[in-house]
């Protein structure tokens, strides 16, 4: 559970930071696909994280 | 535990992320970027080799994924397949892009709603979902619908040696390239930098 734990925050961060790359080299369509694509199951992933840690 | 199938839809789209590769310079320290790609498919068969033996368990698999090849191993050689072939000029850069971040999104988006809402509703949000990304990306109407139908009823059929992860990027591909180089389709920049 420990490792998913980290692979789930390396998930955040590579979503983030490709999101930003592309951001920064004028692509804001494909930006904004990464990002907004990535929000809802990433949000929804985050709830059952904190689920699981409250019990 | 978390919730295993919000996890698996996670890794699915965070998938679309592959598409950073198309911004890596050509070479990287002095070796030709496509090699990257292959080290990659082989790490990823190589954990999946392990994973099969029984040497650890991986969350977020499916039940029958135990004794079978996992999802993200044919999401994976999908996607390592189109860069390759990219690298090799079969395959145009927008529609290896496009395809890349359709496939990523419209897989899960089609589960979710088949799930909570049934096969044909599933159907249409994957040619809706689908047909937004291309028709984002590319900005033609004929690509934009041609790919996403396609990717959808490819995703269709449950074979067992053969995933829909894979045909989704393969199939829908290999028609727009096709479309386009025998000057069916209409002309369309072939590259990220005009777009």
């Amino acid at each position: 559970m420990g490792f998913t734990k980290f692979y789930i925050c390396v998930l955040y961060l590579v979503v983030i930071i490709c999101s930003l790359i592309f951001y920064l080299n004028n692509y804001y369509i494909i930006a904004s696909l990464l990002f907004l694509g990535n929000i809802l199951p990433g949000y929804k992933l985050g709830i059952s994280l904190s689920d699981n840690n409250e019990n | 535990m978390i919730d295993q199938a919000i996890y698996r839809r996670f890794n699915h789209t965070v998938a679309a992320c592959f598409v950073i590769y198309f911004l890596f310079p050509k070479y990287i320290l002095g070796f030709d970027r496509v090699y990257l790609v292959i080290i990659f498919w082989l790490s990823i068969i190589l954990i999946e080799y392990f994973r099969l033996n029984g040497a650890f368990t991986l969350d977020g698999m499916r039940g029958y994924e135990d004794k079978r090849v996992a999802g993200f191993v044919w999401f994976a050689t999908g996607t390592c397949m189109i860069l390759f072939f990219y690298e090799m000029g079969v395959f145009p850069e927008i529609f290896a892009i496009s395809t890349i971040i359709m496939a990523s999104f419209t897989d899960p988006l089609i589960g979710e709603v088949n799930r909570k809402y049934g096969s044909k509703e599933g159907i249409l949000a994957g040619i809706l979902g689908s047909f937004v990304i291309y028709y984002l990306i590319l900005g033609v109407l004929f690509y934009s619908i041609i790919g996403s139908i396609v990717a959808v009823v490819v995703e269709r059929p449950k074979f067992k040696w053969l995933d829909d992860d894979l045909l989704m990027q393969i199939f829908p591909i290999m028609v727009l390239t096709i479309f386009y180089f025998s000057g069916i389709g209409p002309e369309i920049s072939l590259t990220l930098e005009n777009n």
